[in-house]
């Protein structure tokens, strides 16, 4: 398989690919004296299956099967949580090709990497900082074609957590981008060749101190380190109690959790996974730091025999390959692994309070794909997407399925729905700076951003319910992301006439031109920003307050109050 | 000498809160209750906890001096140890035969322990009940659930009662113990300058998440066309939301927006803090801004706070000797600045400050660093605080030793219960409340470890 790198920005075509997008959705000729009614389909969002009135006015070309051909607003929602944001072309896109069919383009686009342009940064002498691994990142976010392999790389480096907030990372941006551009390859990989990747990514290595993990020398009371040991099960595989296929804990007579290990098993693999350091080293201490695959050091592996969990052996005299195969082996093929990692990608694209219903359809995919394989990641993703609960929780659900939608993917879907471009082709976006508490591979900790089980107090802890996100929506970063949303809609926007070539500009102008329907205008925020969910009363006040508003300035003062006052809604925040 | 200011200190503090027959043995309950009956009518206090992300190491941070203790430190730690000739002495006004100092980076915390400002907690960590090395390893008594892992000792620490956690903190169990200390003020009782924290939940009261620099207004209504948007903005958040998550969201949008105009309003007539602090240490500016919402309290209405501020860094299992010496001058600085701008605002018998972590860390060594330990000492500090001396018990630090589980992961000798109560109680929490907040407190001898 190739992988893409890059090409230089496309030249802008957003405003033509959006008005096709308009004119595919029933709305492309909205007359200026229009009346304030909505020109195309209901609002509230129901089963995914149900096609809307949006979809009756559609041009498909060719009709898949029933089954598979989302409305427009299903297939807003089916791009909230499969990209970093739906835009009109890919919600008409998607409804033209059906699920199937655009999950297979999904699966044969080429991946967009960013460790080889720094590399090539590195090579021809410039500067590497963080910052341009994260402008890397954001252009394959924005505008890469393979978005549901992006997105499910962004959900999985939330699972498998490194950080540039290390020291010994900081100053690693190459290798941090390799270990990410190893998610975004794997993604739709299996999960045994994840982990083994991901285990021997250097930049991993360094930020859970496996690399130089020496042999014990007890003379001077040195043991094995047990960071990776430790935290490569709590976080990255099986997690801390034995569950149901389910994913709900297993429960001993006394109605306790059963736990997966003690610490006598994190001492045996800390012991297991000695022996590696920077591939291409000259010496154990001095080996330079680089992005390749770290290299075993046969003579600082420990060759005793280790006993881990469920009473599997790792036998003594091994190799540091073959002891770290088996170790990966017995990861691979704990019962946890399908109900662990399943729940979490669930709560990363889909939902955050999956039924154990879906949670063990996923993990039972994850388990056996069908042909007899377990650990295919494609399979899961699909199983994930495709799930009834997926696509028909809302309707069954309303006051509790979905997410909050994290930062990233508040700012992402705006600039993808408004086609953001930037003269100088660089998204430079240094939000931890701008007081955002989110950057790609910035968490505080291995721990992630939020926790999967975070719950804010109140109603949703009180319902037993989490809300992960919530962890970030804090009194002070409420308003600091709202005020940021708003300087993007208000102030950078190619039609605004003070900015310059480093500004990432959102283009308004389509909105603007059909700002004399104020429900046109409205219905279309609501489709593409709300998966068609806005309510009736939201929708009325939007209108109202627009309508009040001239046309002088060719319609940008309604836009912009329409796109702000839409997009930070509550009911837009939460991706339903 | 130290002991004898640390005893004029104390007197004096006793004095001060109307206490006639107290005594000075630390770890008096009748003292601690007293102290606290009287605290629920008194002015202004607040707790400060400064969490130690990662598991901070504790035992370089106190480390003894004597050389026969110094020994079995040095032993054990091998590259990890602080050079004896390097550390800080000490004198506790409480002498257990040996000596301690604190790690070099730390003169300030040195400073602030001989001036009585400052007390060392000894060994502390989670527990369910007191536990012995063959308690420990014949199961007779039980573990505390998860140990060694970050965030569920972190939870335990902050929850106590680690085998029944549920969803609350001790500091938010203490705040719905005094419900209406503050009067009818819509600002939290509990305030973190840190992001949420479990430690801040209660059952009942609620908890408010202030940036480092303050809260922030919401843009975008003012100039002629503010006012309608704003209107328009309101009306949609005034929506009878249909989803459990978009009520959370709007509430919270809500309180930031009524909460923004209450502090900023107070801070802007707040006084000028002239005590410098470290602008490029994190944990500094997070304490800076605790003294500027100490300074407008009495604006605010509030008679008790609770504000939680937090350092990351701590978990050092890899290049240990490269970043310990900073992290720790970093505590050290913040700390003492931290009083001196209390001092200046007059504010430092009301205020009392203290660490926590998610555990200590292995006495051996991983080669680059430690691993994930237990108990750990830990430093609290400001005026009310019987500071000069050292609480606790100061464990035995030999690998293998009557108090090492393994690699030097030492049981607590206090737990973190102990601790929690002993701060609540100071903070005003009665002796019947203190059960609640508390629940495994009668589990151990000493319900108050007397550093208050």
């Amino acid at each position: 398989m190739g992988y893409r790198v890059r090409q230089a920005r496309r030249c802008r075509g957003g405003a033509t690919a959006f008005f096709v997008g308009l004119v595919a959705v029933g709305c492309g000729h909205a007359a200026p004296d229009a009346d304030n009614t909505s020109a195309i389909g209901s609002g509230a969002g129901g089963n995914d299956e149900q096609v809307g009135g949006w979809g009756a006015a559609s041009s498909r070309k060719a009709l898949p099967h029933d089954d598979q051909v989302p409305s427009l607003e299903a297939a807003s929602r089916f791009l909230t949580r499969a990209s970093f944001g739906p835009t009109l072309v890919e919600i008409v896109k998607l409804q033209n090709l059906g699920y199937t069919a655009w999950l297979d383009e999904q699966y044969d686009e080429v991946p967009s990497l960013s460790r080889p342009q720094l590399s090539d940064q590195a090579d021809a002498g410039n500067p590497v900082h963080q910052i341009h691994r994260q402008e890397e990142w954001w252009a394959n976010a924005l505008e890469g074609e393979d978005q549901l392999r992006q997105r499910v790389a962004w959900a999985l480096s939330q699972i498998l957590v490194i950080s540039q907030n290390d020291a010994d990372l900081s100053g690693d941006p190459v290798g941090m981008a390799e270990y990410y551009d190893i998610l975004v390859r794997q993604s739709f990989g299996n999960y045994r060749d994840l982990i083994e990747a991901v285990t021997l990514n250097s930049a991993m290595g360094a930020y859970l101190s496996m690399l130089k993990n020496d042999k014990p020398d007890l003379a001077n009371n040195i043991l094995p380190d047990e960071n990776f040991a430790r935290e490569v099960l709590q976080l990255f595989s099986i997690g801390l109690d034995q569950l149901n296929l389910d994913g709900t804990p297993i429960l001993d007579p006394q109605g306790k959790p059963i736990p997966t290990y003690d610490q006598s098993v994190i001492v045996a693999l800390a012991h297991a996974f000695t022996g590696w350091n920077y591939a291409n080293g000259q010496s154990w201490d001095f080996a330079k730091i680089n992005f390749l695959p770290m290299e075993s050091w046969p003579t600082h592996h420990d060759q005793s025999t280790k006993l881990i969990f469920d009473g599997i052996v790792i036998p003594g005299g091994m190799s540091p390959e073959d002891d770290l195969a088996a170790a990966l082996d017995a990861i691979f093929y704990h019962p946890n692994v399908g109900p662990f990692l399943g729940k979490q990608l669930i709560q990363r694209l889909v939902t955050s309070n999956p039924s154990p219903g879906y949670v063990q359809r996923v993990a039972s995919v994850f388990n056996d794909n069908g042909q007899g394989l377990r650990g295919d990641l494609w399979a899961v993703v699909k199983a994930i997407l495709m799930d009834s609960e997926a696509r028909g929780g809302y309707a069954n659900d309303p006051e509790n399925f979905g997410k909050l939608k994290e930062p990233i993917i508040r700012l992402s879907g705006l600039l993808r729905a408004f086609d953001a471009q930037v003269g100088t082709g660089k998204f430079t976006l240094p939000l931890l700076t701008d007081g955002y508490a989110q950057e790609p591979l910035a968490a505080t900790s291995v721990f992630n951003f939020y926790s999967p089980n975070f719950s804010p107090p109140g109603e949703v802890a009180n319902a037993g319910l989490v809300a992960p996100e919530f962890e970030i929506t804090t009194h002070s970063l409420i308003a600091i992301i709202q005020n940021s949303l708003h300087t993007r809609i208000y102030f950078n926007h190619l039609d605004d006439g003070f900015t310059d070539d480093n500004d990432i500009l959102i283009d308004l102008g389509p909105l603007a031109s059909i700002a004399a329907s104020p429900g046109v205008l409205v219905d279309v925020l609501g489709l593409v920003l709300m998966g068609g969910q806005m309510s009736p009363e939201l929708r009325d006040i939007v209108v109202d307050h627009i309508s009040t508003l001239d046309l002088e300035d060719g319609g940008f003062e309604r836009a912009e109050d329409a796109l702000f006052l839409v997009y930070t809604s509550p009911q837009a925040v939460i991706q339903k | 000498m130290n002991r004898k200011i640390d005893r004029r200190k104390a007197l004096r503090y006793l004095a001060g809160a109307s206490v006639g027959a107290a005594t000075l043995s630390p770890g008096s309950l009748a003292r601690a209750s007293a102290l606290s009956k009287g605290s629920r009518l008194g002015g202004y206090r607040a707790l400060v906890c400064v969490y130690l992300q990662g598991g901070n190491d504790g035992f370089n941070l106190v480390v003894p001096l004597s050389t026969p203790e110094y020994g079995v430190y040095a032993n054990s730690r091998q590259q990890l140890a602080i050079a004896q000739d390097q550390l800080l002495p000490i004198t506790p006004a409480t002498s257990d035969g040996a000596q301690y100092g604190f790690h070099p980076n730390c003169p300030e915390l040195q400073s602030l322990f001989a001036s009585g400002d400052l007390a060392v907690l000894a060994n502390v960590g989670t527990l369910v009940a007191p536990m012995t090395l063959s308690e420990y390893n014949s199961g007779s008594v039980p573990k505390p659930p998860r140990l060694f892992s970050h965030v569920d000792q972190m939870f335990q620490w902050q929850a106590t009662a680690a085998d029944r956690i549920d969803g609350t903190g001790w500091a938010g169990r203490s705040a719905d113990a005094l419900a209406g200390a503050n009067g009818s003020t819509d600002l939290a009782l509990n305030i973190s300058i840190n992001g949420p924290t479990l430690w801040q939940v209660g059952q009942n009261t609620k908890n408010y998440d202030l940036g480092t620099n303050g809260s922030i207004a919401l843009a975008g209504f003012g100039g002629l066309d503010g006012p309608a948007r704003k209107s328009a903005f309101q009306q949609i958040l005034d929506l009878p939301h249909a989803h459990s998550f978009e009520r959370q969201y709007a509430l919270t949008m809500q309180e930031s927006i009524d909460l923004d105009a209450l502090i900023s309003a107070a801070l802007a007539g707040a006084p000028t803090i002239q005590a410098g602090y470290d602008t490029t240490s994190s944990l500094a500016a997070q304490l800076h801004m605790v003294a500027r919402m100490i300074s407008v309290q009495a604006t605010l209405g509030m008679t008790r706070q609770i504000f939680f501020v937090g350092l990351g860094g701590f978990d050092y299992h890899n290049d240990q000797n490269r970043d310990q010496p900073g992290l720790n001058a970093e505590l050290s600085r913040s700390l003492f600045d931290f009083q001196t701008a209390l001092a200046e605002l007059n504010m430092t018998n009301s205020v009392v400050t203290f660490t926590t972590s998610d555990f200590g860390r292995t006495l051996s060594s991983n080669g680059k660093g430690s691993d994930h330990g237990w108990g750990s000492h830990h430093v609290i500090t400001g005026g009310p605080v019987l500071g000069g001396d050292i609480f606790g018990k100061m464990p035995n630090l030999a690998l293998g030793g009557p108090d090492d589980v393994g690699r030097g992961r030492i049981i607590p000798t206090s737990s973190v219960d102990q601790y929690g109560a002993t701060l609540a109680s100071w903070f005003g929490v009665d002796q019947t409340a203190l059960a609640t907040v508390f629940p495994n407190l009668a589990n151990f001898a000493s319900p108050n470890l007397g550093f208050l």
